[in-house]
């Protein structure tokens, strides 16, 4: 009994030890990406894990925040998943439940077939996934690469105002993927992301 | 689907899209052609005339103005204003007569609705600084954005945004020279008046963000001699003078200068692995009773984490956490870090000092996180003086270059904890004390090598106690040590009550709260780090040669009371 005691003292600080190391991650560009299994909006579970081996894209999304709806309007995304079939493209949503921009999933499946957005939209309610990778705006972008490390921290483009036409912008996550598809690095593999704020 | 403050914008068709990423009406707004004039006809609009003698009047001395070769509006010059919910803008102009050639003075003017604010250059977490695109105009060159300080906004989840609240005027520095390109109105080869015009492009956000456009636009009357404009000649000088003072530069249209100072900036490693540490030390100032603040514009390789400021040596110390922001490259040997310091006081001067700078710094160098680290071939290690030398405190110091204090105070609650659990203070059932008091026998005994064991583990907690003083301030030790000592007394309290209820509860959340409060405490109370000490750490661990950084910039102060 004694034993069993210590054991679950000494489990009790390593937890707090892992806890606190995982509290201090931010996603920096070379450190490996956070692992995550999160609930989608269509009820389907997928972890990050499933995709080991493979170039993953998350995006964090608010369908309430300008930005992140004009860049849904736009197909900003969605165009650049169908360009990069390779790609493993998540949308996750950190948006607290008690924020007014929260969604249910069937206005939230509503919103997603209205804009045609292909790829799976995780809820990560908690917000934990979004501090641990660092996540500030919807949209926030990251590249995933090969080997499971963040290649790539930031915005999605250089226009924050959507001034510019669309051919005009410069996509860093259409330029990273490129890079990641040759062999490469993203350059630029870090730049400051814009939009509303993720609503933790 | 529930309708939210933005959802119309997604439920419009694109054709009414007006060639901007934001749909009109409610996330963009131009406003209608024709509608942003002012100058003189904006005196109709703002300034209301009664009676036909002062009508009469008012034409006397526009034709007086135009005998002297200078159209003179009688009120602001100020474009209309353009509302939304959420904020009202327009264009002003600091003078009633600029002169022909000189110096001009313009400002986009904000009103917030409260609770809503608009952006710095680096707006912080989120958001995005507002873009002022002038129309071209002969003889005028491209007006130069200065910005006001600015004021830092908490965010839903630990979140940060730069900028302002209520108010905001962002002033332009523009300068007219004589014109190669057609005059817009006078004599021949003479100006009476430019027309301005800026596409201003914003964000608003509370909670929830607005983007707006507009198109703004005023008549600029032109004459021989400056003449300030009584109601926005004062309120752009006011946040004129909230411009932060920045070397070799004069902002102020009205500053002398009066003082000196000296800021000292140093960049070296942080005890956190990948961590380095900036330090600003400003002499002879004090914090403005708002506080002081620190902001940075946004850098391309570091992530500057929010500043600590504490009063030092006569003067101002910030203490800032950096991290790199792609730790699979080396960072440059000099970096830029621009930097602007608000809410400091200064004897003598009425109102609270701004001051900015960029200044060059060598990035240190021998960052242990750096994966590409060359493994160095053996004899061509050099040992700088003194390398040798290692003592406690330096191997201390060379273990915790490892590690985080937030870690390390985290370590030592779990080491208070297996010492409280070593000596039975952590029982989580008290029921086995009760049955044992109940059935008469004694208590039980702890063994003597667990207790020992016990004493081992708080050799430990000190050991760690101590290495921790070395890298947080006294005050952050004496919290950390008192919250150890509270979670000792409540797992004390918490031992003696025999049934479970709510006090044994209220005390189990005590004791939580107390193993989160030492890393917390670590956390807000770490020192700067020491170049020095870091050095010797360095070597004495073999981590290389350490370079610490410094870099001074000497400031004119200026006193902007006309």
């Amino acid at each position: 009994m004694r034993d069993r005691r210590i054991s679950t003292a000494a489990l009790f600080a390593a937890g707090l030890v892992l806890a606190a190391t995982a509290a201090l991650a931010t996603g920096e560009v070379g450190t490996s990406a956070p692992g995550f299994q999160l609930k989608a909006v269509d009820g389907k579970s997928y972890s990050l894990a499933d995709f080991k081996g493979k170039v993953v894209v998350l995006e964090w999304v608010n369908p309430h925040c300008p930005f992140s709806d004009r860049h849904a309007r736009e197909k900003t995304m969605i165009e650049l998943a169908k360009q990069h079939g390779e790609v493993v493209w998540l949308g996750i949503n950190s948006t607290n439940p008690r924020s007014g921009d929260f969604e249910t999933p069937a206005d939230y499946q509503a919103y997603i077939q209205q804009q045609g957005i292909s790829y799976p939209v995780l809820y990560d309610d908690s917000g934990a996934t979004g501090h641990a990778y660092g996540a500030r705006t919807t949209p926030h972008m990251f590249i995933v690469d090969l080997q499971g490390k963040i290649a790539y921290n930031g915005a999605i483009d250089d226009d924050p105002s959507g001034r510019k036409p669309k051919a005009q912008r410069v996509n860093y996550v259409g330029k990273g993927l490129d890079s990641e598809r040759t062999g490469g690095k993203p350059d630029p593999a870090s730049t400051k992301p814009y939009g509303c704020s993720v609503k933790y | 689907m529930r309708a939210g403050p933005n959802r119309a914008t997604r439920t419009k068709p694109e054709s009414e899209r007006p060639g901007h990423g934001f749909h009109a009406g409610e996330t963009f707004a131009r406003a209608p052609s024709g509608d942003c004039i002012g100058g003189r006809r904006s005196l109709r609009i703002e300034t209301r005339i009664a009676g036909s003698a002062a009508r009469a009047a008012l034409a006397g001395l526009a034709l007086a103005a135009g005998w002297l070769g200078a159209a003179r509006p009688a009120a602001a010059v100020a474009s209309p204003w353009i509302s939304n919910p959420q904020s009202r803008v327009r264009l002003i102009s600091g003078d009633l007569v600029a002169p022909q050639q000189g110096e001009l003075r313009l400002g986009i003017h904000f009103r917030l609705a409260p609770g809503w604010h608009a952006y710095w250059k680096n707006s912080g977490d989120a958001g995005f600084a507002p873009v002022v695109t002038w129309k071209d105009v002969p003889g005028l060159a491209v007006p130069e954005l200065l910005w006001p300080a600015p004021h830092r906004f908490e965010l839903p989840g630990g979140l940060e945004a730069f900028g302002y609240s209520d108010e905001v005027v962002y002033p332009f520095r523009a300068a007219t020279a004589p014109i190669g390109g057609r005059p817009t109105g006078g004599p021949a080869g003479r100006r009476t008046a430019l027309r301005l015009g800026a596409n201003v492009d914003y964000l608003v956000c509370a909670v929830d963000c607005v983007p707006y456009r507009y198109d703004l636009a005023l008549d600029q009357p032109l004459g021989e001699r400056a003449e300030a404009d009584p109601r926005t000649g004062p309120l752009l000088d006011r946040w004129w003078r909230q411009v932060p003072l920045a070397a070799g530069r004069r902002p102020g249209p009205a500053g002398t200068p009066a003082l000196a100072s000296r800021a000292e900036m140093t960049l070296a490693r942080s005890a956190a692995p990948g961590e380095l540490r900036l330090t600003l030390r400003l002499p002879g100032v004090t914090a403005a009773p708002g506080g002081a603040d620190l902001f940075f514009e946004s850098h391309p390789a570091l992530e500057l984490g929010r500043p600590r400021a504490r009063a030092a040596d006569g003067g101002l110390l910030f203490e800032v956490p950096v991290r790199r922001k792609d730790t699979s490259m080396p960072l440059p040997a000099t970096t830029a870090i621009a930097w602007t310091a608000t809410g400091l006081k200064q004897d003598g001067l009425p109102t609270p000092l701004a001051l900015a700078a960029r200044q060059e710094l060598a990035v240190p160098t021998a960052d242990a996180s750096a994966p590409a680290s060359k493994p160095s071939a053996p004899g061509a290690e050099t040992s700088p003086p003194g390398a040798g030398r290692t003592g406690p405190g330096r191997r201390v110091r060379g273990f915790l270059a490892a590690g985080d204090p937030r870690v390390v105070a985290l370590a030592a609650v779990a080491a208070a904890l297996l010492t409280l659990e070593a000596w039975g203070l952590l029982r989580l059932r008290p029921r086995r004390r009760t049955a044992a008091i109940a059935d008469g026998a004694a208590p039980v005994r702890r063994s003597g090598r667990r207790e020992a064991a016990g004493f081992l583990v708080l050799l430990v907690t000190l050991g760690l106690l101590y290495a921790l003083s070395l890298e947080i301030s006294a005050e952050g030790l004496a919290g950390v040590e008192l919250a150890l000592l509270a979670m000792s007394l409540v797992a004390w309290l918490r031992r003696r009550i025999e049934r479970s209820g709510p006090a044994r509860l209220l005390l189990a959340a005590a004791l939580a709260a107390c193993t989160i409060l030492p890393p917390w405490l670590a956390g807000r109370n770490r020192l700067a780090a020491d170049p020095a000490a870091l050095r010797d750490a360095s070597l004495a661990v073999g981590g290389g040669p350490f370079r610490s950084t410094t870099s001074t910039t000497a400031f004119d102060r200026r006193s902007f009371d006309a």
